[in-house]
């Protein structure tokens, strides 16, 4: 069995420098970061805080694209609870099928287990495939004719796939998201979480 | 002893290798102490595979005073897995933190770092975290400067 020692030899004295990024994230520690999907160059922390903050970095580093305050998803729980719910992971669907808004969503875990979705997240730079803007507007189609979904709903899904198609660059396959055109009523910086799977 | 060597000769398949290259390097980290001691893996995440480079990548927190980092690169090519003394081609580099100014930063007391699992993101950053801070380099030049 090989030991420690016989290890020596690659043990080098040469320090591997690692630069502080920024010091922009206060005092409250950072419980997980994350890349996100689909969007090139950003990050994604969640704090110990029940802050969710999305970063460019390779645009602006001092302040960040996105801050959720993760205390207020359920507000009625937070105050019925003694201990507030402390959300400890979290996680990007990547699913680029299409055939629902997964890969605009990101989900969140608390310390009672519970999981709850923000949905859509809209992140500048995002890469959206044209197909899965096409198969949402099939489903859409379909799911009304069906009376299937809530006419709201609809609406909402619709004017959400409108605003990809018009503030995005569009490219051969894809629609990119360029934030600057972004209207408000789909930024979600203030948005609402969902409900509660 | 653990033969890389051998190993390359029994196994043509690259996965076949990777798998008992993993398998014997847990083993070995084991036996040494390595995962007990140094290396924390409840709730932190310690370790990133880089598909780009296939490189594993390991953080290390030496438990003595003052707190010292170390970061493990481990090439996982069969082609790349130079023997040394009948063991495969890894090497430990001391970690050093330093500020906007490049100059050293002190690390806080019961500072843990994590690695990013990069999970084929974005491969050219290796990133660092722990506390309230984020540490970064570029990988390629530390894939230059290890290896």
């Amino acid at each position: 069995m090989a030991k420690i020692d016989e290890f020596s030899d690659i043990v080098d004295s040469t320090e591997l420098n690692f630069q502080i990024v920024g010091s922009f994230f206060s005092e409250r520690n950072i419980l997980k970061i994350k890349w996100v999907p689909s969007a090139n160059d950003h990050i994604a922390l969640l704090r110990e805080d029940n802050h969710f903050m999305i970063y460019d970095f390779g645009n602006n580093i001092d302040e960040p694209e996105i801050n959720l305050d993760l205390n207020y998803l359920d507000p009625k729980k937070k105050l019925i609870a003694e201990i507030p719910p402390m959300f400890e992971d979290f996680s990007f669907s990547n699913n680029k099928d299409g055939y629902d808004c997964a890969m605009f969503s990101v989900f969140f875990m608390n310390n009672y287990g519970e999981i709850y979705y923000k949905c859509p997240l809209i992140i500048n730079g995002l890469v959206v495939p044209k197909r899965v803007l096409a198969f949402l507007k099939k489903r859409i189609n379909h799911e009304k004719q069906a009376n299937i979904a809530e006419k709201e709903l609809i609406e909402r899904i619709q004017g959400f796939i409108k605003s990809i198609e018009e503030f995005s660059i569009e490219e051969d396959d894809n629609y990119q998201i360029n934030s600057s055109k972004i209207p408000p009523n789909i930024n979600v910086n203030d948005g609402v979480i969902q409900g509660f799977i | 002893m653990f033969s890389a060597s051998s190993l390359k000769q029994k196994f043509d398949s690259s996965f076949e290798y990777f798998q008992l290259l993993s398998d014997k390097f847990s083993q070995e980290f084991k036996d040494q102490n390595f995962g007990a001691s140094n290396i924390q893996t409840i709730n932190e995440s310690t370790t990133s595979y880089f598909q780009t480079y296939n490189y594993l990548f390991i953080i290390e927190k030496e438990i003595k005073e003052p707190t010292k980092f170390y970061l493990w690169g481990l090439s996982l090519d069969p082609k790349e897995t130079i023997v040394k003394n009948g063991l495969p081609f890894c090497k430990r580099f001391p970690i050093s933190l330093v500020d906007e100014n490049n100059e050293e930063w002190r690390i806080p007391k019961n500072l843990s770092l994590q690695i990013l699992d990069n999970s084929n993101f974005y491969e050219e950053f290796l990133l660092l975290y722990g506390g309230p801070y984020i540490f970064g380099t570029f990988l390629i030049l530390t894939i230059k400067n290890i290896f």
